[in-house]
């Protein structure tokens, strides 16, 4: 050990053995800058399918929702053809960590309870048929509701580009 | 000054002008965008009422959109949630490559 200690701190303070060790440094820090960019996420990073899920289920739903002054029961198959298609997004998106955001926004959406995209259609369902004026009002309301959702993933990919 | 006086400095400039560019960037967006949601809510606001006077929207009308107004304004603070943690993952990885371009700069150049 006596003999050990000076050796190395000899070694080290030459010149040639300094620059060694300053690049033996080199790939175990850029291994741990890696690992911190996967390790230090807060959220789940930007998916391309996750994207463009929101953008069509929103092309979508609008174009159902501009139906609701007509009789739910003539366009009851395309409603349920949305849900299937909300719901496949929502279950994509949770199976990502880390995603949390994105999929609460999908649950108020689906909450039929609420004032979102379920509590329109079933409004829709119980009524037979809803006045323009709040089709359009209601329309205009979860379009922005949609691109929430659209915009965080929209942000990712601005910050991934 | 030795090798590691000099990151020190380096890196304390560095990080202290990437941390006052981030938070202002951070800071004015989100002004920004709050001011636009809430202008847009008040606007929506005010034509419900109208629609409602004259009798184009009825009662359990305006109570539907203005529960979605509430599903809208938690979904915007979602959204903005998930905005905060895509920024704090920037300033993170923008540190980690600050340091380690210093670090190689300063030790290995």
């Amino acid at each position: 050990m006596s003999i050990e200690g000076p050796l190395v701190f000899r070694a080290l303070t030459n010149e040639v053995a300094m620059n060694q060790f300053y690049r033996a440094l080199r790939a175990p820090l850029l291994f741990l800058s890696l690992l911190c960019l996967v390790a230090c996420s807060t959220i789940s990073p930007y998916n391309q399918h996750a994207y463009e899920l929101s953008t069509s289920t929103k092309a979508e739903a609008l174009s159902v929702v501009s139906k609701a002054t007509e009789d739910y029961k003539l366009h009851a198959g395309e409603v349920q053809a949305l849900k299937l298609n909300v719901e496949k997004a929502y279950e994509y998106t949770r199976g990502f960590p880390k995603n949390e955001d994105v999929t609460q926004m999908w649950e108020i959406m689906m909450n039929e309870s609420g004032g979102a995209l379920y509590g329109f259609l079933k409004d829709w369902k119980q009524d037979g048929k809803l006045s323009q004026a709040f089709v359009s009002e209601k329309r205009r309301q979860i379009s922005k509701q949609f691109d929430e959702i659209i915009g965080l993933e929209g942000f990712k990919r601005k910050v991934a580009d | 000054m030795s090798k590691f006086d000099e990151f020190s400095n380096e890196w304390l400039t560095a990080v202290e002008s990437f941390s006052l560019k981030s938070f202002k960037d951070f800071k004015e967006a989100a002004i920004s965008d709050a001011r636009d949601f809430f202008t847009s809510s008040q606007e929506d606001l005010r034509r419900w009422a109208d629609k409602f006077g004259a009798g184009e929207l009825t009662q359990r009308e305006l109570k539907s959109l203005v529960r979605g107004e509430q599903d809208l304004l938690e979904m915007h603070a979602l959204h903005q949630s998930g905005v905060v943690k895509v920024r704090t993952d920037m300033f993170v990885n923008g540190i980690i490559d600050l340091t380690v371009n210093t670090i190689i700069k300063v030790f290995l150049v």
